[in-house]
């Protein structure tokens, strides 16, 4: 009986534990505020961006972040945008944005990516902002690993003309 | 290093296709230099593998901003390193070139592609520029 409760109440603080950490909020711009699992956020301001790779942004340019859903889900995969620095044309991204699934990946293979994405990539948001803060980090674990950090303004919709 | 026919053919004939390792992100509009380095060739115990081009490892310039980007060998010949490789600051001097030409970044995508050391790829399309002729002498 006592381990049986035990069980029950892990069960409880793992099932509180895990909706904590995957709760993503939105804002009413449809802007994500929280683009990575781990936290929850519900303030509004700055949006910041964990992504792979090393993704030099300099402070002050402007952006435009596409988020695509994935190939074989229904999820938005908020981990890995496309991030256009509009300012010198470079974009940033995942290779399957630019290329098909594979199945196999050789050590220092490489793929003959597309030079505009893919056409049968599903959007799911996209938005613009400036980059308030760049920071490209080695982390040094198991592998030599690059990560970038971006905190983001993101920049209000412009309202067309009207007709 | 791929130009012309195919699946993700560059949408003009003349325009080249690079795709290389790592970050090289060079902004849209930037004129380049690329050079291509014969390999040292490789001494077998049964076969021999003469030196050749190596154009998918080219040495490629930012003439705007002077970066650099190419690979440890172009500037680098230790085998073995702790920490940092003793890379020079100019490429290694008995490096034999294959080619060079220079050309204006028409595209430059910079994608992560995972894999078990989470590598990095840049795909440039170049736009190759008329080589300058001097003046007649």
């Amino acid at each position: 009986m006592l381990v049986t409760n035990w069980a029950r109440a892990w069960i409880v603080l793992c099932a509180l534990g895990l909706t904590g950490c995957i709760t993503i909020a939105k804002s009413a711009d449809g802007v994500p505020r929280n683009i990575y699992v781990g936290t929850t956020m519900s303030s509004t301001g700055p949006v910041p961006l964990h992504v792979h790779g090393a993704v030099a942004i300099p402070v002050g340019h402007r952006v435009e972040i596409h988020v695509y859903y994935g190939t074989d889900s229904s999820e938005p995969q908020f981990e890995y945008p496309l991030i256009a620095d509009l300012e010198t044309g470079i974009q940033y991204g995942a290779l399957g944005h630019f290329h098909e699934d594979f199945s196999a990946y050789r050590e220092g293979q490489l793929f003959e990516a597309q030079v505009t994405p893919m056409p049968n990539l599903r959007e799911h948001s996209r938005w613009r902002g400036k980059v308030l803060v760049c920071n490209v980090l080695f982390t040094g674990i198991k592998r030599s690993e690059l990560q970038t950090t971006l905190l983001i303004e993101p920049m209000p919709v412009k309202a067309g003309p009207s007709r | 290093m791929t130009s012309g026919a195919g699946a993700n053919a560059p949408p003009n004939p003349g325009f080249v296709v690079l795709q290389v390792h790592g970050a090289v992100a060079i902004p849209v509009g930037h004129r380049v230099e690329i050079r291509v380095y014969y390999s040292f060739g490789e001494t077998g115990l049964f076969s021999v593998d003469p030196p050749a081009p190596q154009f998918d490892s080219p040495l490629i310039t930012d003439l705007e901003t002077g970066i650099q980007y190419g690979k440890l060998r172009h500037f680098c010949d230790a085998s073995l390193y702790s920490e940092f490789a003793p890379a020079q600051a100019t490429p290694l001097p008995y490096l034999r070139e294959h080619s060079r030409w220079r050309g204006k970044i028409l595209v430059c995508n910079v994608l992560f592609c995972g894999g078990q050391y989470d590598q990095l790829q840049t795909t440039l399309l170049i736009e190759p520029m008329p080589a300058e002729t001097g003046p007649y002498r």
